[in-house]
């Protein structure tokens, strides 16, 4: 754990290092070094803090809900060849759609507010959901459903003693990739029509001319997006113990 | 304990049909083991799942005691080629997961429990998880779990042949100790000549692919230790192995 917090430590401090090396040879307004930056991030904690909060709320309820029916969307289509034969047309030519490209359409139907946002972000990362967890279901060791069919098992019992811990990993692996991408729709959607979210404060930035503040209100994107991937990955650690067993020792 | 009369059963398969099996017939006595040898691919693995209720035969009839084998019948118990152990439950977990899935509450069989895991030395590694554990220990495990809802019949599905030489005749011996103290009828798959002379009170030779029986040897002489490195004990795997070319 210790040498994990190092790693880490040490990975920031480069990439902070190339920040300010990029900085220093591009020497431009547009590209602040790293230091004022870090000082305005801190500076501006009041005001961002209420942006960072509406952004997580967003990100968090559009990224929950994709994967509260994406996750039991999946799994079914893994284990029910006939169901998948019959939707695997329709997930194919919508996984490719840009539906980003809706926006306009969304926020006419669902309005201005969070609504619109979290249901984009959930439409969009559903399918990456489905499709990955299908695939997680469908790669299950079926010697393992016999032996624990033989043992009297039924469906449900199947279900949430086989099936679902099988396929956990390649969830929480659907879960990652998605929530990238969450990240990014969020920054599209709060750039317009809107006051409040990090894309907001970004772009608002930007229009101000004041770069020091667009790039802290990238720190705060970034650390959202950070603290999300710890948190996805401290909750793999838990809920699949038996993949990181030589870690804990 | 098992009649089996003029099961078949074939694949199917992209619009092809894979014959597996053709026209078994089997009438395996209560208390008795049985070997069924054959080349691999020739159904060992197919017949078995048919008589554990895994499969359902196309033509004709399995009766186990009288009734047809479903899945829900306690007393079969299968294990099957890869142990079939879940990854994510530890060895206590899985040993108990027959008793979970009946609805009993595992607190009650606790004196049972534990007397297993003794007798199959496991009780050390009762927290670990499989991918923490040797093949002879998980094989061990495997057998625990079937043994903990009582079986009158237990199917294994080749036992003991991803398992090192001396750990081989180990759990042979583990197997057969259980079995004097048991007497579950006992079927089990096998390509090893040896392994069915020595374990098999019956042993059933099948053709190579679609599996058909070739012929059943009684086999007085199993299960005694100091068989094993007898010239007579030598003698019935030549036969066996003749047997065994003739059907392929
Ligand atoms: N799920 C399956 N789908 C299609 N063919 C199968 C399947 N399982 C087994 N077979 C085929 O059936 C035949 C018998 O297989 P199996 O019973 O596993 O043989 P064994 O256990 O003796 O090696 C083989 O030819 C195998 O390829
Ligand atoms: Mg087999």
């Amino acid at each position: 754990m210790l040498k994990k917090i190092s790693h880490y430590i040490i990975t920031i401090i480069i990439v902070i290092l190339i920040w300010w090396l990029l900085s220093f040879m591009l020497n431009n307004s547009v590209f602040p070094r790293p230091l004022p930056v870090f000082m305005t991030f801190f500076a501006v904690q009041d005001k961002i803090q209420g942006h960072l909060l509406a952004s997580l709320f967003r990100v968090i309820l559009g990224v929950g809900t994709a994967i509260l029916i994406g996750v039991p969307c999946g799994l079914i289509l893994g284990m029910v060849k006939k169901l998948d034969h019959i939707m695997a047309p329709f997930v194919y030519l919508s996984y490719p759609v840009p539906k980003i490209a809706f926006l306009p359409v969304v926020l006419l139907i669902l309005g201005l507010g969070d609504l619109s946002k979290i249901f984009l972000i959930a439409i969009i990362i559903f399918f990456q959901v489905v499709v990955t967890t299908r695939d997680a279901a469908r790669s299950i060791n079926p010697e393992l459903i016999l032996s624990v069919k033989s043992l009297g098992a039924n469906n449900w019992q199947l279900f949430y003693r086989v099936i679902f811990p099988a396929a956990l990993p390649g969830i929480f692996t659907a879960v990652r990739i998605s929530t990238g991408t969450a990240i990014a729709v969020l920054f599209f959607t709060e750039t317009f029509a809107t006051f409040s979210g990090l894309g907001y404060f970004i772009m608002d930035a930007w229009t101000r001319v004041n770069y020091i503040e667009m790039f802290a209100g990238i720190v705060a994107l970034s650390l959202l997006g950070l603290s999300l991937f710890l948190l996805i990955d401290i909750l793999e650690r838990v809920s699949c113990k038996w993949l990181y067993l030589d870690d804990s020792k | 304990m098992i009649k089996a009369q003029g099961i078949s059963y074939s694949y199917k398969q992209n619009n092809t049909s894979i014959q597996a099996i053709t026209d078994i017939n089997l009438d395996i006595l209560p208390s008795t083991t049985c070997a069924i040898i054959g080349p691999s691919g020739c159904g060992k693995t197919t017949l078995l799942y048919i008589l554990g209720g895994l499969l359902k035969p196309e033509e004709g009839t399995v009766l186990i005691n009288g009734s047809p084998p479903t899945g829900k019948r306690k007393d079969i118990a299968i294990i099957l080629q890869e142990y079939g152990l879940l990854p994510w439950n530890t060895v206590l977990e899985n040993v108990t997961l027959g008793l979970k899935i009946r609805g009993l509450n595992t607190a009650h069989y606790k004196d049972r429990v534990n007397a297993i895991l003794e007798e199959m030395e496991i009780k050390n590694q009762i927290d670990k998880y499989p991918s923490q554990l040797s093949g002879g220990q998980r094989q061990r495990v495997a057998i625990a779990r079937s043994l903990t809802l009582q079986p009158d019949l237990l199917l294994m599905d080749e036992p003991f042949s991803s398992l090192d030489a001396l750990t081989r005749e180990h759990i042979q011996n583990v197997f057969l100790n259980l079995w004097k103290k048991y007497q579950m009828t006992s079927v089990f798959v096998t390509h090893s000549i040896e392994e069915a002379v020595f374990l098999g009170q019956k042993i059933i030779v099948l053709s190579s692919g679609p599996g058909r029986i070739t012929e059943q040897l009684e086999n007085s002489h199993f299960a005694r230790e100091d068989w094993r490195s007898s010239s007579s004990f030598f003698e019935q795997c030549q036969k066996v192995r003749s047997i065994l070319k003739a059907g392929v």
